[in-house]
């Protein structure tokens, strides 16, 4: 039985305009099953124990990563590993969806019907769970009333250490730094942690230095610095934000590692496991 | 001249130039190197050392390619490939080894067939 969890308000009321056409949609894949609509936060984790209790086997979140992450969360308090989780995004920010190659919501529906299903572990930053992607960026400095404001420079890069599975320590005058489970890259790949650095290359000062650079180079320079590991330890020498599935936090100090039972999630991807 | 930027595969490691790392650098896939290490990278695929790289330790490999500077052993399983302009200082073990033109190497040659070598200059 599919368990639609559907949250009205996402992405400024798209629901409304899809609405019939989303329930034939569903009815002609032979998916259509309870539809449950949330009234506020707190709502969609409500509705998903009220699921479980009823014995849903495929629960499906319409609406945003705000929907999702209650569903995802209420999952994983019931250590509940057998339900399978998919998305109809509607909201305005669908960073999960995206992850599991859903951009439309008529795809979505294809891709429920077609039920291909990837275990994803839950990842940890410090004592939060998170489960596609944590982003850390420089803090910008406060601007203050005051005649020097115009001398602030924002800040773009900071100094960062790196410990990758106490084997290697990674120095890095880093621009952004993005951590994603590697298997939402790719569902052949195993839960462990990609590191992806926005690093800044120190650049020769002068014109002819630039020039000799551009030249001497043979090969082709990476889009950004990438590791693979199981724990990553981070120090940053100032203070960042830390955006975790989109929430915020600040700190110097972040301990990341796979973490947990894994949930199922219906994805767009290719995968091994099917129905 | 432009450099046209690549996207690694989800299980490549890829340094950068600017990125310096001190200890051993494990991967069980391919390595594309072009940073600053103090410490060995062992690599269950091939490794690419670029030519801004500088590494202090020995490389261990699949197939190994190297452009710049390494100061260290070098094993690798299959093949290794020194490009022009790269600076070895080490032994090198691999069944099969290419030198181009311009490649600096200051250090013996096993190829698995016989007795060392001693190979230096360029």
């Amino acid at each position: 039985m599919y368990y639609y969890i559907v949250n009205p308000a996402a992405g400024n009321r798209a629901l409304d305009s899809i609405q019939d056409k989303l329930k034939a949609t569903l009815h002609s894949l032979q998916i259509d099953g309870e539809f449950a609509k949330t009234l506020g936060q707190g709502d969609a984790a409500k509705i998903t124990e009220k699921a479980l209790a009823r014995g849903a086997k495929t629960i499906v979140a319409v609406g945003g990563d705000n929907t999702v992450r209650e569903i995802i969360n209420t999952l994983h308090k019931n250590k509940e590993t057998e339900v399978a989780l998919g998305i109809i995004p509607l909201g305005k920010k669908n960073v999960l969806a995206s992850h599991l190659g859903i951009n439309s919501w008529k795809q979505a529906c294809n891709v429920l019907a077609v039920r291909r299903i990837s275990e994803y572990q839950f990842m940890r930053a410090n004592r939060t769970r998170f489960i596609f992607s944590a982003s850390f960026t420089p803090l910008q400095p406060p601007v203050e009333d005051s005649d020097e404001t115009d001398s602030i420079k924002p800040i773009t890069s900071t100094q960062a250490s790196i410990n990758i599975d106490n084997n290697a320590l990674v120095k890095v005058e880093a621009r952004e730094l993005r951590i994603f489970n590697q298997k939402f890259l790719d569902t052949k790949l195993e839960n462990q942690l990609v590191l992806q650095i926005s690093n800044s290359i120190p650049k020769t000062s002068n014109l002819l230095g630039r020039v000799w650079d551009m030249f001497r180079s043979t090969n082709n320079a990476p889009a950004y610095s990438q590791l693979i590991a199981k724990k990553i330890e981070i120090n940053f020498e100032q203070p960042v934000n830390l955006a975790l599935d989109g929430k915020q936090k600040i700190g110097t100090h972040f301990e990341l590692a796979a973490s947990g039972k894994p949930i199922r999630l219906i994805t767009a991807r290719e995968t091994d496991i099917k129905r | 001249m432009r450099n046209k930027s690549f996207e690694p595969h989800p299980d490549q490691t890829v340094i950068a130039q600017g990125i310096k790392i001190k200890g051993t650098l494990e991967a069980e896939s391919d390595v594309w190197f072009d940073g600053l290490v103090e410490g060995d990278i062992n690599s269950s695929g091939n490794i690419t050392i670029a030519n801004n790289a500088v590494v202090m330790g020995n490389l261990k490999g699949l197939n190994i390619m190297i452009s710049g500077k390494v100061k260290g052993n070098i094993n690798g399983g299959n093949k290794v490939l020194l490009q022009s302009g790269c600076q070895i200082e080490g032994n090198i073990k691999s069944s099969s080894l290419g030198v181009a033109e311009g490649a600096e190497l200051n250090g013996m040659v096993n190829t698995d067939t016989g007795v060392p070598a001693k190979a230096s200059g360029q």
